[in-house]
């Protein structure tokens, strides 16, 4: 009897002795160094035998000292692959006044039969610094209000305002690109140039207006017609005024400032005003009067060509002589 | 038939018969000073049994000007002053009892005249204009249950207020389209201005005398209905009148947002009827492009409507009507 009493002693107390040993307290915080107010998570991890249990210590709004509790997380429980338990209690702490800290060690209690064991963390330092703006001892001297401290920008702060000025930009271009005023101008196009002298163009049209024989055939009013359009496509083209959005007044008005010379626009009036008639008053002039108009024409024509050569020559010569006085100026 | 021999014969018709509108310019121009544009447009009007729409600061002789036509031609003419208060009745007339004949008897009101001079006409409410747009195309009134002729001819030459816009009514679009013109009067020059001022100064103000019967000015207008338009020129009106509806059509897409609506075909018919009265005046038995450039910015100007877009570009119809015609190819 008394053998088997001895032995369940000795289990009893081994048991006692030995769960404990298997218990693991940690305790750490999320950085050791904080500004006064930052908060920073303060983590405490207890490993142990799922069988036994064992009392955490409760807190209210401080951990120690000047170190408060904002929140804290009820207690998470999870499984080893060994088989152990690991308790997770985190705090969310701060401070609202500088210096250094040492965070007790965190402790738990079980309940032995004879009396509490307590199962310690380590201690866990804790540095809590103000913002470096007065000099460390500033309690004599009044200093003015600081304004608040700027900080720099971080890259996910800039990034959606790059992407907006990007974003507009584009818009800006886009826009700007299909502006229909602007389309319209880009699409205006300056009057071709032909790429053979305009007379000789003007030369042809009128000996195929003539082969075509339109005024014998009865067809009046289509030979002045045609007639009028390749000397005022002509007249576009010679003296760059839109001749053929313009009237036979508006045509010699313009020609006006031309420098065409009064028996040439004497000339191109005549035309013109027979053609009018032809065209706008079914009036069938004689033989004579539709053939000078062909005439009239290429006179016309011939004349105003010769002109403006002559008008290129003259500048030419001018340029020359000016360019040779010049050489002879220098020597 | 000979055409050749009936536009001859019209040419010197018309320009035998035509003559008076010489004299009626003579006559008026004793009176009034420049605004040679505003009396052309009223002939035309009167040629023509159209209405005009007159738009320019006050004091541009516009009374005196309807007033000395009317003068000229020896007809009644009233002016009516539109107002807020203005009633139908006010210009209609009304059934008054007579206590004498114990009946109700017609009290014609002032548009029974051959030139009325509405002035002011954004002035009055919807009726009242109404009333008047109405009168103006049936060229009857009905009192009570009486329907009176109006007088032949009869022109209603109607102001419009540009400058305050404060308690006006716009006369709406549908209403606008049945002037035949709107005419745009502008300052004289500094030579006009002296003279108008030494007229005003001296003992006697000049007054037109009557120099022909208002009968004259009906058969007149059987005349110029008789003026030769080739289908070139009516082709040329239509591409005008169209290139206001489809502007992309006749390379003029910048407008293509900046027209809300086209010209209609009421356009096409006054610009016809318009450019006849001209070449009428410029003694002339057939029309060509100069009449039609001459009458197309009166005609054109109340018949297209602008966009938000093209007003927020100060795009006014006279720039679009400009650049029509600039784009449009002359016969």
């Amino acid at each position: 009897m008394n053998r088997r009493v001895l032995l369940l002693i000795i289990s009893v107390l081994i048991c006692i002795s030995a769960l404990p040993q298997k218990v693991l307290v940690e305790a750490e915080i999320d950085s050791a160094d904080i500004y006064i107010g930052d908060q920073v998570k303060y983590t405490v991890r207890v490993t142990q035998p799922p069988e036994i249990y064992l009392d955490m210590p409760e807190y209210a709004d401080t951990l120690y000292d000047k170190l408060e509790i904002l929140s804290q997380a009820p207690v998470d429980t999870t499984f080893e692959d060994t088989g152990e338990m690991v308790l997770t209690k985190s705090y969310t702490i701060t401070s609202f006044d500088t210096g250094y800290y040492q965070i007790p060690p965190y402790y738990l209690e079980y309940e032995t039969g004879q009396g509490k064991k307590r199962f310690y963390s380590e201690y866990v330092p804790l540095r809590v610094k103000r913002v470096d703006i007065t000099p460390p001892d500033s309690t004599d001297v009044i200093f003015d209000i600081i304004g608040p401290e700027k900080i720099g920008y971080s890259v996910g702060e800039i990034l959606p305002w790059v992407l907006l000025a990007v974003i507009l930009m584009i818009a800006a271009r886009l826009i700007y690109k299909y502006l229909p005023g602007r389309k319209v101008k880009e699409e205006e196009e300056k009057p071709s140039i032909p790429a053979e002298p305009i007379h000789i163009i003007t030369f042809r049209a009128l000996d195929k207006l003539e082969r075509k024989q339109l005024w014998q055939a009865g067809k009046v009013k289509e030979y002045y017609s045609e007639l009028t359009e390749i000397l005022r496509y002509y007249i576009e083209v010679r003296y760059s005024i839109p001749a053929l959005e313009m009237t036979s007044e508006e045509i010699l008005s313009g020609l006006g400032n031309k420098d065409v010379g009064p028996d040439n626009l004497s000339i191109l009036r005549k035309l013109l005003q027979n053609a009018d008639l032809s065209k706008f008053a079914k009036y069938k002039h004689d033989a004579v009067t539709n053939e000078s108009a062909m005439q009239n024409a290429r006179d016309f024509v011939k004349a105003t060509y010769k002109q403006v050569e002559e008008n290129n020559n003259c500048r030419d010569n001018k340029k020359t002589l000016k360019q040779g006085k010049e050489v002879d100026d220098n020597e | 038939m000979d055409l050749n021999v009936d536009i001859k014969e019209l040419n010197e018709k018309i320009e035998k018969e035509s003559g008076f509108t010489e004299a009626i310019t003579h006559e008026v121009g004793k009176v009034i000073v420049g605004q040679k544009h505003l009396v052309e447009s009223m002939l035309i009007g009167l040629l023509t049994d159209g209405h005009i729409l007159l738009e320019g600061v006050p004091g541009l002789a516009k009374t005196l000007a309807i007033k000395t036509l009317a003068s000229a031609i020896d007809a009644k003419f009233n002016r009516i002053q539109f107002t807020p208060d203005l009633l139908p009745a006010d210009l209609l007339g009304t059934m008054i009892y007579s206590q004498k004949s114990e009946k109700f008897l017609v009290k014609k009101g002032p548009l029974f005249a051959n030139f009325i001079l509405a002035d002011e006409i954004n002035r009055s409410p919807a009726k009242v204009q109404s009333a008047l747009l109405e009168a103006m195309q049936e060229r009857q009134i009905t009192i009570g249950e009486e329907t009176f002729k109006l007088d032949d001819p009869f022109l209603v030459m109607a102001t419009q207020n540009p400058i305050e816009q404060e308690g006006t009514y716009p006369l709406p679009e549908a209403q606008v389209d049945r002037f035949m013109l709107k005419v745009l009067i502008d300052y004289p020059d500094k030579a006009e201005e002296k003279l108008i001022m030494r007229e005003n100064l001296g003992k006697e103000f000049p007054v037109a005398s009557a120099i022909m019967k208002p009968g004259q000015i009906v058969k007149a207008r059987n005349l110029v209905k008789e003026v030769y338009m080739d289908e070139k020129i009516e082709n040329y009106i239509l591409d005008i009148v169209f290139s206001t509806r489809n502007p992309e059509e006749s390379g003029l897409a910048k407008y293509k947002n900046m027209i809300s609506y086209g010209a209609s075909p009421r356009a096409s018919i006054n610009m016809a009827l318009a450019s006849k009265a001209y070449a009428f005046i410029r003694r002339r038995g057939y029309v060509i492009p100069e009449d039609v450039r001459a009458v197309c910015h009166d005609v054109m100007r109340h018949r297209i409507g602008l966009t938000y877009e093209a007003e927020a570009e100060n795009i006014v119809q006279e720039d679009i009507i400009r650049d029509i015609l600039n784009t449009v190819e002359v016969p």
